[in-house]
């Protein structure tokens, strides 16, 4: 056989892969994707005869392939290197920095979502005041390559203007773009630096005076989602910077959670999912330092970064998020007797669906 | 099951070669035919009734044809042979496009799924038994031999459409492929697989990213060059990785293509595109017609109905009847008109390209409303500007498609890795890696000829 090397390193490699796999422990759940992984079929004459066997294998197979991350990181060095740069709907940017492909994003759903919230406004009668987060597309513009399919965000926030009250948001970024990170390069969300300033845009809005910024500490590295679904091999990490307020509690459903941060995520890949325990349908924030002010917050994960700041000024916030709660929200504002409805958004889900113009009651 | 699944590199394929090879000679075909089955089953379980269904009825009558005297009988039980055939093809693959189009789409029920390679068997089948009537062939014994030509996986779900003589001496000798041909068997698999996956599925992506841009004439153009060569490093690698298996399995496929896209006029295409299918039509459906010894108009009326079928074969719908039509008139502008002013040969050419290229609008069509949206825009000439990041983006992946498509490129870089033995080694070996890296990440798996 020594005339068939080929042949024999292949069908060598060919088995040794389901080897391993056969030998290997089954992975449970995959962090990068973030999702349960599937798990070997029991082979069943009616699984089998109905065609469903077939089908449950192979995605175990591609689930379970043995050095499964190291081949996706791979492919994806593979296609860079082959000069795409669009990769799995991620935009490869100068500096290291990866973009979101926004160019699906509609109009028509910002407006129908903008116009929803003023109407909730004429139905509950409290002022309401709109931040729209924008991306880092808008943000670092020169880093992202010309002619990247992306939408033109500072249109989309204008329009939003029509409808809301919008609080001034992308110019004060952009501004202080080139002083420190605003935004992750391997996640879609912003820092705690980007935070920070749109915690100053809502504290001039409101006439709040600002108080100082909170303590920060860093977990590192951090590889968010962007980089989940384009995992460059050489992709540079991000620090995490997370916010402490130990006079701040926060009650997710119900339940009173210990600090703002979920301990067990800062092991985790999505460092962003430990603050304020991620993304639920309602939570509060209760201040006891301060003895007054009730806000309504309509929320998406952006909000996760900046609510801290923000809850050193009122007593209580009841924050909803409009993706998972199912209430009738104006019932919801209206039991909550609060003073003012802040929507703390960012312009990705705004212009991507309608969540808020989906909400119950608008 | 895909060839470029994962299930089927890495326990179907090892295993039945190996196996295959120790074999002992009287077990190598029930053991292929039994393979075969297991591959058939993994994707259409609820379809292995229709397979043995057709085996045994082709099998009975191969036989009868084979031992009766008379000729009219001979000829009913062709006739026979040919409507059962054609007839589970018309009504698995065509009974909803030919209800709809007479007005009774909602009326009756029609097969879902098309079972797969029904468009590759039974043709293999039709022509088998016409050859064995017009005595070309000896009629087949041994039902796991017929088994096996009727079934064999390699060629069962993307062709080559194979002729009984081709595989007839291999049948029945004892298969165990020398070493060296193992080892070309692989790289020519690993080729096609690459082909497959490192060039079609990403070509695929680019010509569905460009298509999105409805209106955008120079997007439109760039989506139809994209199609053009998605679909042949699609089919061609399909083809390839036959090939391949064929080798490690002791069998030699007839090649399906041979350069088409450097053909220097359309004709030639067509000689070089998918040749087990045009010589099937030649020689089942063209020559039986009268072929071109008859009429000038007669040859025009057997070449027009070969066209169509050929269209219809390729999918039941207006848009490829169009695109076979397409080529009808392609042929006759080519063979009447350019070929006889003696034009440049660069014009025959281009011609070639252009209606390829373009013929791809009707083909990649899922209407043909669709089809025309894609014509309109074609020619609105109004572009935005887009093309050139998809351009850009695309460049080395396009440059390589088309060097690709250059026959003194793949015959070179054969050459070259057939001398050098480590270069080869360590050449294909990444390439399998790096299919396998992008089999991990893509779900994009789509194949356009498994449903044909």
């Amino acid at each position: 056989m020594r005339k068939a090397p080929l042949f024999l390193i292949a069908v060598t490699l060919l088995l040794a892969l389901p080897f391993a796999q056969a030998v290997l422990p089954d992975r449970t759940f995959s962090e990068m994707e973030n999702r349960v992984l599937s798990q070997r079929p029991a082979l069943t004459l009616s699984a089998i005869s109905a065609g469903r066997w077939s089908d449950t294998f192979e995605t175990y197979c591609a689930d379970q392939l043995p050095l499964r991350d190291a081949f996706v990181s791979l492919y994806t060095g593979w296609e860079a290197a082959a000069g795409h740069r669009v990769v799995e709907g991620v935009i490869l940017g100068k500096d290291g920095r990866l973009f979101d492909r926004t160019d699906s994003w509609k109009p028509r759903n910002v407006t129908m979502n903008a116009s929803a919230l003023g109407y909730l406004v004429e139905e509950t009668g409290l002022p309401l005041y709109m931040l729209a987060i924008p991306t880092a597309n808008t943000v670092y513009a020169d880093c992202v390559p010309k002619g990247a399919p992306v939408s033109d965000e500072e249109a989309l926030i204008k329009l939003a203007g029509k409808y809301v009250n919008v609080i001034p948001l992308l110019e004060p970024l952009r501004e202080q773009a080139g002083t420190e990170p605003l935004f992750y390069r391997t996640d879609h969300h912003w820092t705690a630096a980007g935070a920070r300033i749109g915690y100053l845009q809502v504290c001039e809005a409101l006439g709040l005076d600002p108080l100082p910024e909170l303590k920060l500490t860093e977990q590192s590295p951090f590889y968010g989602s962007l980089y989940a679904r384009c995992p460059l091999p050489w992709q540079q990490a991000d620090a995490f910077d997370y916010p402490e307020a130990s006079s701040i509690r926060l009650t997710v459903n119900g339940e009173e959670k210990d600090g703002l941060i979920e301990r067990e995520k800062l092991t985790e890949r999505d460092l962003y999912a430990a603050l304020l325990y991620g993304n639920h349908d309602r939570m509060e924030l209760i201040n006891d330092s301060v003895a007054d002010g009730t806000w309504f917050v309509i929320k998406d994960s952006y909000a996760n970064a900046l609510l801290p700041a923000l809850a050193r000024h009122c007593h209580h916030i009841v924050a909803i998020d409009a993706r998972y709660f199912a209430g009738n929200v104006i019932e919801e504002v209206q039991n909550t007797k609060g003073d003012l409805i802040l929507c703390i958004h960012g312009i990705s889900s705004l212009a991507s669906g309608r969540t808020l113009a989906l909400l119950e009651g608008l | 099951m895909l060839f470029s699944s994962l299930t089927f590199l890495f326990y179907f394929l090892p295993a039945v070669i190996l196996i295959h090879w120790f074999l002992p000679e009287k077990w190598q075909n029930p053991f292929l035919f039994a393979a075969s089955l297991v591959f058939y089953a993994w994707g259409e379980i609820r379809y292995v009734p229709l397979f043995f269904a057709l085996l045994a009825l082709d099998y009975a009558l191969e036989r009868l044809i084979g031992q009766a005297q008379h000729q009219a009988a001979r000829r009913w039980l062709l006739a026979a042979g040919i409507a059962a055939d054609i007839g589970a093809l018309l009504y698995y693959k065509y009974s909803g496009f030919l209800l709809g189009a007479l007005g009774l789409g909602g009326h009756f029920n029609t097969p879902g799924t098309l079972p797969l390679g029904i468009s590759f068997f039974t043709f293999q089948a039709v022509g088998y038994l016409v050859d064995v009537y017009r005595r070309k062939t000896e009629s087949e014994k041994n039902i796991f031999a017929f088994g096996t030509f009727l079934f064999l996986f390699p060629q069962l779900i993307a062709g080559p459409i194979v002729r009984y003589g081709d595989l007839k001496t291999a049948l029945h000798t004892h298969r165990k492929p020398p070493a060296d041909t193992l080892d070309k068997g692989m790289a020519l698999f690993i080729a096609g697989l690459a082909s497959k996956v490192l060039l079609a599925n990403p070509l695929g992506a680019l010509s569905t990213e460009l298509h999105a841009a409805a209106g955008d004439s120079a997007c439109q153009w760039m989506h139809l060059v994209a199609y053009t060569l998605h679909i042949y490093f699609d089919f061609w690698g399909y083809s390839v990785m036959a090939l391949g298996m064929g080798r490690m399995l002791g069998f030699t496929f007839p090649k399906n293509f041979d350069h088409p896209y450097a053909s220097a006029s359309i004709s030639e295409f067509w000689r070089r595109w998918h040749i087990t299918l045009g010589g099937w039509f030649r020689d089942y459906v063209y020559i039986p017609l009268g072929g071109s010894r008859k009429s000038t108009a007669r040859t025009l009326l057997n070449t027009l109905i070969v066209w169509f079928l050929s269209g219809f074969w390729h999918g039941a719908g207006w848009n490829f009847i169009l695109w076979g039509l397409w080529f009808f008139v392609a042929l006759i502008i080519d063979r009447h008109i350019l070929k006889a002013l003696r034009l440049p040969s660069i014009v025959r050419r281009l011609f070639m390209i252009l209606c390829v290229v373009t013929g791809y609008a009707l083909f990649s069509a899922e209407s043909l409303q669709e089809a025309g949206t894609t014509f309109a825009a074609l020619f609105s000439f109004r572009s935005g500007g887009t093309v050139l990041f998809w351009l850009r983006e695309n460049i080395l992946l396009l440059a390589v498609s088309l060097a690709c498509c250059v026959p003194a490129v793949i015959e070179g870089g054969k050459r070259l890795l057939s001398r050098h033995t480590i270069l080869r080694c360590i050449t294909m070996t990444a390439v399998l890696l790096l299919c396998l890296a992008a089999l991990a990440k893509s779900s994009y798996n789509p194949f356009i000829y498994f449903r044909f």
